[in-house]
């Protein structure tokens, strides 16, 4: 039931079962009827880039509207007319932007005048020709607005699209409103990423632009290298930043929420156009959003009884453990065989046939081939591997392209590839520097199409790993999964649901094995009632079906909500953010309820209970259940 | 709202409580109290509904209290009434029953249907005695009342309800000075209200023997209050559904529009006439009988006494009446009157009481 993802408990907990609520029977007082609202807007520009320039706030039109000269970026306040559509426009003095990744934005022609040491490398923090735009748009809530501008808020203003939705949020990435000021760091850190991979796939390839590969990735979502590139760099902030002791300490509590926004944002293929429909302060449309949320589980609770409970027990079911060690396994054996049987092995090894603990190897060059079989970690495997082109580089990194069949099983759980590219690179980071004390292990990533089945039912989709090889406390090298991502389908007798599914190593310091990883999933679940409907939640899988306290995302009807439900001994508040600022607080305590519906900073209504049934009473008297 | 049913008293309702006087100038009081119940008796129907569940859909108490002055066919005074009248769906009565007292509820929707009319009043009547026929054997009385309320429910709900859930389909439309059914919009202030009514009395004196009566009281009744609470709203019974493309469609399960925040409303509040006749026929100089039949909205009420009368003037009186199955007993004379009913001495089990007495002081 749907009670269990949406805690729907604590819906029917909240839509109470009539009788008296409350002994007070004077009139509720006064506190809504008067509305008056203003609004301010503070910005944040990533650090690599010089903070002093102009702020230009431009109208819906795109006229200026005003033009401010600032010193600090991050540091201003300016007052914005609320409930208006507007769009910012932050003009640096000074263009130049510093090489930000640790090791270094690869390399550059003899006597660049940006290679300060002339080492023919952009190190970290030497100055690249990369420029940057930084616009967004938003519309203005009532009260604190907090707008985060990068490379990505200006591409996705510029062609005039909504990000709600590929955000998984309410509101866009880079747009904060009063209710959610809280997830400030997550955007810094969204807002960081972004720009970082601008500037460095700005180094790589000089003609680089965010807006042009953004337009080609709406033109062919699933053909665009430049978008690719982008997204893997911008996902690889993340742990660039978590491997090194100069990366941002809260990134860690942040990094699965960071991870799917940067996962969503850059695979998102639905953009629709920025509604910029007028917005009346005490509009119920949130009420309607929460409502048909609501509604949809009591339909599936009524109607389709079992239909989501089924769907989601399966998914759960189908991302257990012996899924989970399939993978590891392909992954591990790949890569145990080709660091130590191919060209980046340390010592150079004939073609020939070879013994790997359980596995026995047939490798051969020209063109290099593998065919791998036996048993790794117990698991019976099979892979053949061929690699037409094979590029050892100690300054770019090692890079493996080429095509790959292979099966693992696991009792009732295959984990199959048919003959699926395979792209697997090295950062090239072998030695410690001084730079990266801490990056002296080298990064490996992993990209491919695989197939889970599991009895009748089938996991399907691309897979992106990224594995570190670090050493530890003993000296012994060992390679631990830094992050994960799986987009795909999930079919069934069922079901047919689209998902995406990340992971992210978020302590990599804190021990040796995997045991802070972050996971994120996106559903996409057809529901009857709701072809749209979309779930969006941080967390553990095993947790899918019994989220009595979470911040979930769900999406229906092109309606985006994000969902906190904590449920403290019985006592439940239950927080829908929804678009443009509006949010409603529900607390439940026994049979009182409190709370209220605000837009921003402002509180448009009351949330009180009539007779135990709770809802929202308005200024101008009008009662409206919540559900 | 039942817990607002005065438990006054007693007495028969009928006699027209301006006694015909020869004297140009008299004092009078009248009191007339008068409560009845189905369903449960008074004191159950107003503290629990805890009592065995009899049939049922209506309960009303009328109160009046007059003090005045008369000449000639003239007569003017000072007016207090309180008015309770409340009908329901016996389907109602069963589920506020099986509510109160933690009973099993079928699995079925329940029919619930209340209207509920109450008003405190006080202002000022005036009457006129026209006279008629030879002899002056007809009288008709029209009686202007005027007064002001600030106090007053006004209640209709109607629809059905599923068993104990908070599912089913009920429109409201509640005005009121206190707010007893929602326990959460009284209005800061008491609304002020300033009302009529118009009764009108008619006795004819046919022969020495036969007296017939008619009354309407409430012929006309209308109070308009400024500043009154109000819920006016309804339920659905399945607030979601699927349209044509199969997206879910929502309303509120409950939408009102509420006095909240100061919204208060003006509200016309009118009560339903009541009709009594009877045929007073004289046996002898020592006895006589009455018939009286009185309809009260839905109710229809008829009863029978016998009186004795004694010394000069004097008679008491003792009767029946069908449906309150009550029986009274009184004394009067031109001067003075005390009437008791009532169905059972046992208050605790009584449906029905009414207590009238009257006083004139005629100079």
């Amino acid at each position: 039931m749907l009670k269990q993802i949406l805690p729907l408990s604590v819906a029917i907990a909240l839509t109470g079962c009539g009788g008296s609520s409350s002994n007070n029977d004077k009139q509720e007082s006064s506190t809504v009827s008067q509305i008056d609202t203003s609004s301010t807007v503070s910005f944040y520009v990533a650090s690599w880039q010089s903070p002093k320039g102009t702020l230009n706030i431009l109208n819906n039109q795109g006229v200026v509207q005003e033009s401010i000269e600032v010193d600090n970026i991050n540091d201003i306040d300016v007052n914005v007319t609320p409930l208006t559509y507007n769009r910012f426009e932050f003009i640096p003095s000074d263009t130049t932007l510093t090489c930000p990744r640790l090791s270094g934005c690869g390399r550059t022609t003899r006597d660049d005048v940006n290679d300060l040491n002339g080492n023919r490398l952009i190190d970290y923090q030497e100055p690249t020709l990369v420029t940057l735009n930084y616009k967004a748009s938003a519309f203005i809530a009532p009260g604190e607005n907090n707008i985060y501008l990068s490379p990505l808020s200006s591409a996705i203003t510029e062609s005039g699209l909504s990000a709600n939705e590929a955000s998984l949020s309410a509101t866009p990435f880079y747009h904060l409103t009063h209710s959610n000021l809280n997830a400030s760091v997550e955007a810094e850190m969204v807002t960081n990423a972004f720009t970082y991979a601008a500037i460095i796939a700005g180094v790589e390839n000089a003609t680089f632009s965010v807006d042009t590969a953004f337009n080609e990735f709406l033109a062919t979502p699933t053909d665009s290298q430049k978008w690719q590139d982008y997204s893997e760099l911008a996902a690889r902030y993340i742990p660039d930043s978590l491997y090194s002791e100069q990366g941002n300490v809260l990134l860690g509590k942040f990094a699965g929420q960071v991870n799917q926004t940067i996962a969503s944002v850059t695979t998102y293929t639905d953009w629709q156009a920025r509604s910029t429909d007028e917005q009346s302060l005490d509009s119920r449309e949130l009420l309607v959003n929460v409502r048909d949320v609501l509604g949809l589980a009591r339909l599936q609770d009524k109607t389709y009884s079992d239909e989501l409970d089924t769907k989601l027990s399966e998914l759960e079911a189908a991302f257990d453990d012996e899924t989970q060690k399939t993978l590891d396994v392909l992954v591990n054996a790949l890569n145990e065989v080709i660091t130590n049987y191919s060209p980046l092995a340390e010592e150079s090894l004939p073609a020939g046939q070879y013994k790997l603990r359980n596995l026995d190897i047939d490798y051969s060059k020209s063109p290099y081939t593998w065919t791998i079989t036996g048993t790794y970690d117990d698991l019976p495997i099979n892979i053949d591997l061929s690699i037409p082109t094979f590029r050892v580089s100690g300054v770019l990194g090692d890079k493996i392209e080429g095509v790959m069949s292979a099966t693992v099983s696991n009792n009732d759980t295959t984990l199959s590839v048919d003959v699926s590219k395979l792209l697997i690179q090295f950062d090239g980071i072998a030695d410690v520097s001084e730079l990266n004390p801490d990056a002296d292990t080298g990064i490996a990533q992993l990209n491919t199409k695989v197939a889970i089945n599991k009895g009748a039912s089938t996991l399907q989709g691309d897979l992106k790993l990224n594995l570190n090889r670090f050493v530890d406390s003993s000296a012994e090298p060992l390679t631990s999964l830094s992050s994960f991502d799986f987009i795909g389908n999930y079919a069934s007798a069922v079901q047919n649901t689209g998902f995406h599914i990340t992971a992210l190593e978020a302590s990599p310091f804190s021990g040796e094995e995997n045991d802070d990883l972050a996971f994120t999933f996106e559903l996409d679940f057809p529901l009857s009632g709701a072809e749209d409907f979309k779930f969006a939640y941080v967390g553990d899988v095993q947790n899918l079906t019994n989220l009595t306290s979470a911040d979930i995302f769900v999406n229906i009807k092109n309606k985006a909500l994000d969902l906190r439900i904590r449920d403290v001994k019985g006592n439940i508040n239950l927080v829908a953010k929804g678009e443009n600022g509006r949010w409603l607080d529900v607390k439940q305590k026994g049979r009182k309820y409190s709370g209220g519906l605000y837009f921003g900073d402002t509180k448009i209504a009351e949330v009180t209970a009539i007779r135990g049934i709770p809802g929202v009473l308005f200024p101008n008297g009008d009662f409206e259940s919540l559900f | 709202m039942k817990k607002k049913i005065l438990l006054l008293g007693f007495s028969t309702a009928l006699t027209s409580p301006i006694v015909l006087a020869n004297n140009q100038f008299q004092i009078f009081t009248y009191f007339d109290a008068e409560i009845y119940t189905e369903a449960q008796p008074v004191q159950a129907f107003v503290d629990d509904f805890d009592a065995p569940l009899t049939s049922g859909d209506s309960a009303f108490t009328y109160n009046i209290f007059e003090v005045g002055v008369g000449y000639n066919n003239f007569k003017i005074g000072l007016q207090s009434r309180f008015d309770y009248v409340l009908n329901f769906d016996p389907d109602t009565a069963k589920y506020t029953h099986t509510e109160k007292n933690d009973l099993e509820f079928e699995d079925r929707f329940y029919t619930y249907a209340l209207d509920g009319k109450q008003a405190t009043s006080n202002g000022v009547f005036v009457s006129y005695d026209f006279k008629f026929l030879d002899k002056n054997s007809l009288t008709i009385t029209p009686k202007l009342s005027v007064f002001a309320s600030t106090h007053f429910q006004d209640a209709n709900v109607d629809g059905q309800i599923y068993s104990d859930e908070v599912e089913g389909a009920l429109t409201v439309d509640y005005n009121y000075s206190k707010d007893i059914l929602f326990k959460k919009f009284t209005p800061s202030e008491n609304p002020e209200g300033l009302g009529y009514s118009l009764d009108i009395f008619a006795n004819w004196h046919v022969n020495d023997a036969l007296k017939l009566g008619f009354s309407v009281k409430d012929l006309l009744y209308k109070t308009e209050y400024e500043d009154t609470g109000s819920v006016v709203g309804l339920s659905t019974e399945i607030p979601f559904s699927q349209n044509d493309e199969g997206d879910i469609i929502t309303q509120p399960t409950v939408s009102l529009k509420t006095s909240a925040y100061g919204n208060t409303q003006s509200h016309d509040f009118d009560m339903k006439m009541r009709l009594q006749a009877f045929a007073d026929y004289r046996i002898n100089n020592r006895f006589s009988t009455q018939l009286t039949v009185k309809r009260y909205d839905r109710d229809t009420f008829s009863q029978l006494k016998g009186r004795v009368h004694f010394w000069d003037h004097w008679k008491v009186q003792a009767g029946y009446e069908t449906k309150s199955e009550a029986f009274l007993v009184g004394i009067e004379n031109e001067y003075f009157g005390l009437n008791l009913q009532t169905d059972s001495l046992d208050l605790d089990k009584a449906y029905y009481a009414n207590v009238n007495w009257y006083m004139n002081i005629k100079f």
